[in-house]
């Protein structure tokens, strides 16, 4: 039986991880246990998510399952799903993925991989001790981001982004060296931020997503049936983690108003046209850097939502 | 049975090329591709491009940068009257304790565990400090250098801690309950050790030197005294302010005591200079050593032993106490050859579950195993604390961990008060979060 | 006559090398100082984590071949001790010989990261972009050290069959 050893950087209760053991199990049912899944959760193998796409690509690893913003400084079309504000909901998100996955498929297929699935984030938001539902609220509220577009897009809105490594977000929250995080209800509840933040701003920043990839050599080995059982496994869960992050959410959202954490919905137009004016520089970088591949994308993207 | 097979091939591998001589730093990475190659069956290109890429992972890491900051400060204390002027000042407070100012060695690592989140900055920053010293004053060198293995891997378990940091993230417990929980257990070890100093002093008077009669008066030792303590306030005060992330407090360290060395006079060229080849040659050995460390624990993710030993010891269904025996020895033999990061992140999906299961409190697990991952740190063959007291002392191995063995002992009768009394480790997160 | 300039030539570049790392100790300390200025001014550099880990690792690798030299590197000599004193530079070269063969293997496949980071001009993906052949260069160049280092500390055991090593006032 082939052996492959597969790597992520989250959790084993991750939203990530979930979805990975969900593929392995339906790997495992559809090749009769011929092709033999190892999942290395928490980094355990020691590869980070911006290692992953060579390290596939090297066949140190057979399968990674990696956050596309990481490989942008390979190809700044992978910035795509880490947008700031261009989707609104998960089903924008999933259109999005749809329309790019070709785009997605070409750049994997130039560096010897194949795409397997997507595995969406739950959306974004502002974990903050005072309410942040206003501009004046959100000016000069001390943040941690976790990107390039985040800070760009924070700092422009007013506020005072801070990059800071996720070991150094807890114990700052609790010096009080932070005041917010920009990151989902998901992340804020596995790190039990309710300890030190009340509120949480479903401002819906964006829903950004993790790739899972596979080395093409050591799936061109397999036998033609074992290769169609990762492919079909692959989407099937795809179609698992879309329905997931749905659900996933609402989840969250109980955890929250259980630990009294006030969930602030349904934010005012000003407020968000202005974050939304906010990330016009990052999304015309983006343009200029992706040229042609990225305003079609967007121009798909616009006709269909 | 083939993985303990594998294993024990993994250890004795280990005794056999750092046996014979071979840099540590290279041994564990020959190691590391002898096991890939010969245990896991990997082809050459892909033990090359697994080996290549972590070794600049694990090198390029923020965490790291603490190492040779807290070196630094140490180095220039070292050179500066400042260590002299500690030791002074104290004689007076422990003149009528038996051991003396060996006392130093535990309570130096305890407080600078209090800033410092690894133990292997705690152990090189503090034993800078006090080995020479105590050396000069006569103090049994065995004694001297087994305290600060034992108390150096404090700086894991008081907080700051990077291990609780990967532990609480990867089982989604509070951070900041797990940094709590760790005082009273840290206390504990640390009285533990005072406790044998003070024994083994009055057994044997010879072990620590009688102080000369003329020692410092209270008041003159407040003033000797008064730079270390500006320096903790300084250090402390910047982390629990939120000044500084604990990552960023080495920084504030050197900072601190450059401050104070010119405001003594007491900085020169020639210092700085010393102080910073010192500081390289220091931080590069540790560096390197935890650098192919990293490429041996890779290596034993993709031989799956960490994974399959714990899915062993999970798959005999044991009673809870046989289960957190079994447990602790599982990580004790873990801790023989691997790091306490690396081994945390490897057995926790397996392991956490069935502690869980067994009715055990995440935040106590924690605590338990950040304890069984310091005894790691001064067991050999691969033990950070006897490597960096090596480094420091230029004694045997072999010397180093015999006189690091009663500290072992210690702190597993620390692990074992800790799981007859959970509360030691519970009560303060619990009393402080109503 | 070979051996001794190739000597020369290590020391001299492991002088330089140690120089530069000595230098990146001195930007960590600087770097991270500003960082937390800057943060109580609600700014920041942004690339904190990011610089300080390309520093950290290329003050590691350069420092490797400085501290070989200076036998700052410990080793565990539980066999070699029991070996009689006129043998040990019979081990100690074999030693240097693994040692060499191994990191020389790791180095080319390390090169040949390095140079795809430098062709397809591959980035980090943070707020500076940088060039991600830079850091990694850095590491290559350490290796690269380390490997000479260790060369000629086998030609010097097998020509006059004591280590060569530096002495410093610690
Ligand atoms: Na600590
Ligand atoms: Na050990």
């Amino acid at each position: 039986a082939a052996k492959f050893d597969f790597s992520n950087e989250y959790n084993a209760t991750s939203i990530h991880a979930e979805g990975d053991k969900y593929f392995i199990d339906q790997v495992t049912k559809l090749s009769k246990g011929e092709v033999d899944i190892t999942l290395h959760t928490g980094g355990s193998l020691g590869f980070k998510s911006t290692d992953n796409f060579y390290a596939v690509a090297d066949n140190a690893i057979q399968i990674a399952d990696t956050l596309a913003g990481s490989m942008a400084g390979i190809d700044p079309i992978f910035l795509l799903s880490s947008l700031p504000f261009i989707v609104e909901n998960e089903d924008q998100a999933e259109q999005l993925y749809q329309i790019a996955k070709p785009y997605y498929q070409k750049v994997f297929a130039q560096n010897g991989q194949i795409l397997l699935y997507a595995s969406p984030w739950p959306a974004s938001g502002i974990w903050s001790q005072k309410p942040v539902t206003t501009k004046a609220e959100l000016a000069n509220l001390k943040i941690r981001t976790y990107d390039k577009n985040g800070t760009l897009t924070l700092r422009e809105a007013g506020a005072e982004p801070i990059k800071l490594s996720w070991g150094d977000v807890v114990p700052q929250l609790s010096t009080g060296g932070i005041k917010a995080v920009l990151t989902s209800a998901d992340a804020g509840a596995s790190g039990k931020f309710w300890e030190h933040l009340d509120n949480y701003s479903a401002i819906q920043y964006a829903i950004p997503l993790n790739m899972v990839h596979m080395n093409k050599d050591a799936f061109d080995d397999l036998s033609t049936d074992e290769q169609s059982a990762i492919l079909k496994a692959a989407a099937l869960t795809d179609e698992h983690n879309w329905k997931t992050v749905r659900t996933r959410v609402a989840d969250n959202y109980k955890d929250l108003a259980a630990n009294n954490v006030t969930i602030h919905q349904d934010l005012s137009k000003n407020f968000i046209s202005w974050l939304q004016e906010s990330a016009k520089p990052s999304l015309k970088e983006w343009l200029e850097d992706t040229g042609t591949s990225g305003s079609d994308i967007m121009a798909d993207f616009e006709k269909n939502k | 049975m083939e993985i303990v097979l594998s294993a024990v091939g993994v250890i004795a591998l280990i005794l056999l090329v750092l046996g014979l001589g071979v840099w540590v730093f290279s041994g564990l990475a020959i190691v590391a591709l002898l096991s890939l190659i010969v245990i896991g069956d990997v082809s050459m290109d892909r033990a090359g491009a697994i080996l290549s890429r972590i070794l600049f992972r694990s090198a390029n890491s923020w965490e790291l940068s603490a190492i040779p900051l807290f070196i630094l400060m140490g180095e220039l204390i070292f050179r500066s009257n400042i260590s002299d002027r500690l030791f002074r000042g104290l004689e007076p407070w422990t003149k009528k304790i038996p051991g003396g100012i060996l006392h130093t060695n535990v309570f130096g690592c305890a407080l600078f565990a209090a800033v410092s989140g690894s133990s292997a900055a705690t152990t090189a920053t503090v034993g800078k400090i006090t080995t020479t010293e105590l050396k000069k004053r006569g103090y049994d060198r065995s004694l001297s250098i087994g305290s600060l293995a034992g108390a150096g891997s404090l700086g894991l378990l008081i907080p700051p801690s990077l291990v609780m940091i990967v532990y609480g993230i990867q089982s989604e417990v509070s951070i900041s309950k797990l940094f709590m929980a760790g005082v009273l257990p840290g206390i504990l070890i640390a009285t533990l050790y005072s406790g044998y100093i003070v024994i083994r002093a009055l057994l044997n008077p010879s072990l620590c030197p009688p102080e000369k009669s003329e020692t410092a008066g209270k008041l003159e030792s407040i003033f000797l005294l008064l730079p270390v303590i500006s320096l903790i306030v300084i250090v402390m005060g910047a982390i629990y302010s939120g000044i500084a992330t604990p990552s960023e407090a080495a920084a504030v360290g050197v900072f601190a005591t450059l401050v104070i060395l010119i405001k003594e006079r007491q900085l020169s060229f020639k210092m700085i200079q010393e102080a910073m080849i010192a500081t390289l040659l220091s931080s590069t050995m540790v560096c390197s050593i935890l650098v192919s460390a990293a490429l041996l624990s890779t290596a034993m993710g993709f031989l799956h032993l960490p994974s399959e030993l714990a899915s062993y010891i999970a798959s005999l269904n044991l009673s809870p106490s046989l289960l957190l025996l079994a447990l602790a020895v599982f990580y004790v033999i873990l801790g023989l050859f691997l790091d306490g990061i690396s081994i945390t992140v490897m057995s926790l999906p397996i392991t956490l579950p069935i502690v869980i299961l067994a009715g055990f409190d995440p935040i106590w697990f924690g605590i338990f195993l950040v304890i069984l991952i310091e005894l790691g740190q001064i067991t050999p063959p691969v033990g950070f604390n006897l490597f960096v007291l090596q480094g420091l002392t230029g004694e045997k191995i072999g010397q180093v961990a015999k006189s690091a063995f009663p500290f072992f002992i210690l702190m597993c009768v620390a692990a074992f008060i800790l799981c007859l009394f959970p509360e030691i480790a519970l009560w303060l997160p619990n009393a402080l979060s109503k | 006559m070979i051996i001794r300039s190739l000597a020369l030539l290590s020391r001299r570049l492991n002088q330089l090398s140690g120089a530069l790392a000595m230098l990146l100790i001195a930007y960590l300390l600087c770097h991270i100082l500003l960082e937390i200025v800057l943060r109580l001014f609600g700014t920041s550099t942004y690339v904190l984590d990011e610089f300080v880990g390309y520093a950290i690792a290329t003050i590691t690798f350069l420092g490797l071949g400085y501290s070989l030299e200076r036998n700052g590197l410990i080793k565990v000599n539980i066999l070699s001790d029991r070996l009689p004193e006129k043998y040990h530079w019979l081990l100690d070269t074999f030693i240097s010989l693994v040692s060499f063969t191994m990191f020389f293997w790791v180095s080319c496949y390390w090169y040949i990261n390095v140079s795809r980071s430098f062709k397809r001009n591959i980035t980090s993906e943070s707020i500076a972009e940088t060039p991600l052949w830079i850091p990694e260069g850095m590491v290559l160049v350490g290796l690269g050290l380390l490997c000479l280092t260790l060369f000629v500390r086998i030609l010097v055991l097998i020509s006059t069959r004591h280590a060569p090593h530096i002495e410093i006032n610690k």
